[in-house]
């Protein structure tokens, strides 16, 4: 069937063009929601999960590390050594320094029951300009080259091991190793890796969760190793001062430490004066 | 660091994108409310008239719109959830009717486009690339028919 048609004749044609008018005005075919709304909740809803997962690794091997007994520790300790030689050779006057340090060690241990049956952690001496201490998963303790030549005194050194022994105790150590291994497994197998500026961002999520929680394990770790060093010494001047050096040397401003794994200096005196008592 | 310059960059390309969609939707309305007179119809086979033909010519309208960072960055996260692209509906929109838009221009003198048809298509789709760039091609055809006056 054929169909005779008006076209575009305007004498017959009465279209009413008006109405196409506000046809074109009022689009239907896109959404009325702005982007940057929906970039806002899909952030928020990423930044959650991330959140999430972070806590529920955390969980996890909170759980885990809280019930194993100090044999299986040491069991995972031992098969978390480093591939890189630790067999380090250290020079006449670093192997006193590490002595010495043995021998507060020693010291330390005397002073916490928690502490008797440990076993001796290996300590040792990295070659770094950076003020800084450390302990590996495997349990070594590892102090810089920078801060040995800034501790003066004996209890300045005790509170700097303290803290690590502090580390030690809590299993800090194996905690953060297990839930940095348990999170990003899940964040990679969520196939958000097909995008590399997205991982990027997933991870940087990821180590601001990071850094909060290990600030407080670092005040955990002060607070502990506050209290040995004044059984052992009677007084903690020797921190304050120390922390004072560090804050000079440093020179940062304040807001900086909010993305630093440990608290500021300062924050940390103010910590150590206020539990003086 | 890496962070900031991500942000940075949704940021700026925000900023730009927005702007130019903005002022390609404002020139796409003009011009259709230009054109609003001269009919454009998907059908043509049944079709007959009185009138004495002119001139029958086939005209055609291309363009390839593509997303920007931000919307790009979107819509990577919209996979994720899934639901409806909202960054990537502007830009079809965009492409249809500009498409559309240049194809009826092409014929301004006629007085009717029939069978006209909409095609689009992506043209970078290697499976390999990892920073594929979205973007979408359409195509608009049809026969424009002129009168004898």
């Amino acid at each position: 069937m054929e169909q005779q048609l008006p076209m575009n004749d305007e004498n017959n044609f009465n279209y009413n063009y008006e109405n196409q008018i506000n046809i074109i005005e009022d689009n239907v075919n896109v959404s009325k929601t702005s982007d940057i709304k929906e970039f806002l909740i899909l952030t928020g809803g990423i930044i959650l999960i991330i959140c999430g997962i972070f806590f529920m690794s955390d969980l996890a091997m909170q759980v885990f590390l809280n019930n194993i007994s100090y044999e299986t520790q040491v069991k995972i300790e031992n098969s978390l050594n480093p591939i890189k030689n630790t067999d380090k050779k250290y020079n006449e006057k670093e192997l006193n320094k590490i002595a010495e340090l043995e021998n507060i060690q020693e010291k330390i241990k005397s002073k916490d029951e928690d502490l008797k049956n440990f076993r001796k952690l290996k300590i040792g001496i990295s070659k770094d300009k950076e003020i800084n201490a450390y302990i590996y998963p495997n349990g070594e303790i590892y102090f810089t080259e920078g801060i040995l030549k800034e501790l003066s005194t004996e209890d300045q050194k005790a509170f700097i091991l303290a803290h690590e022994i502090a580390h030690y105790k809590n299993r800090d150590h194996l905690k953060s190793i297990g839930r940095s291994i348990l999170a990003i497994t899940v964040i990679s197998l969520m196939g958000m890796g097909n995008s590399e500026h997205i991982s990027k961002i997933m991870y940087s999520i990821y180590d601001m969760n990071n850094l909060k929680y290990s600030r407080n394990q670092e005040i955990d770790a002060d607070m502990y190793a506050n209290k040995i060093v004044k059984e052992i010494y009677g007084t903690n001047k020797g921190a304050i001062e120390l922390f004072k050096i560090i804050d000079k040397k440093q020179n940062l401003p304040e807001f900086i430490h909010y993305f630093s794994t440990h608290p500021s200096p300062s924050a940390r005196i103010k910590l150590i004066e206020s539990n003086s008592l | 660091m890496d962070l900031l310059i991500i942000l940075l960059t949704l940021g700026l390309t925000f900023t730009t994108g927005s702007i130019l969609e903005k002022n390609h939707f404002k020139k796409i309305r003009e011009r259709e409310i230009a054109l609003v007179k001269k009919p454009v119809v998907s059908f043509g086979k049944k079709l007959t008239t009185n009138k004495k033909i002119k001139k029958v010519e086939f005209v055609t309208g291309e363009v390839v719109i593509s997303g920007d960072y931000f919307k790009n960055f979107v819509s990577a996260f919209r996979n994720f959830f899934g639901g409806r692209m909202i960054s990537f509906e502007s830009l079809m929109d965009r492409a249809r009717r500009e498409a559309m838009l240049r194809m009826r221009e092409k014929a301004k003198n006629a007085d009717i486009i029939v069978n006209a048809r909409l095609e689009s298509t992506m043209l970078n789709t290697y499976k390999e690339a990892n920073n594929q760039i979205p973007q979408v091609a359409a195509i608009a055809y049809g026969t424009a028919i002129t009168y004898e006056r």
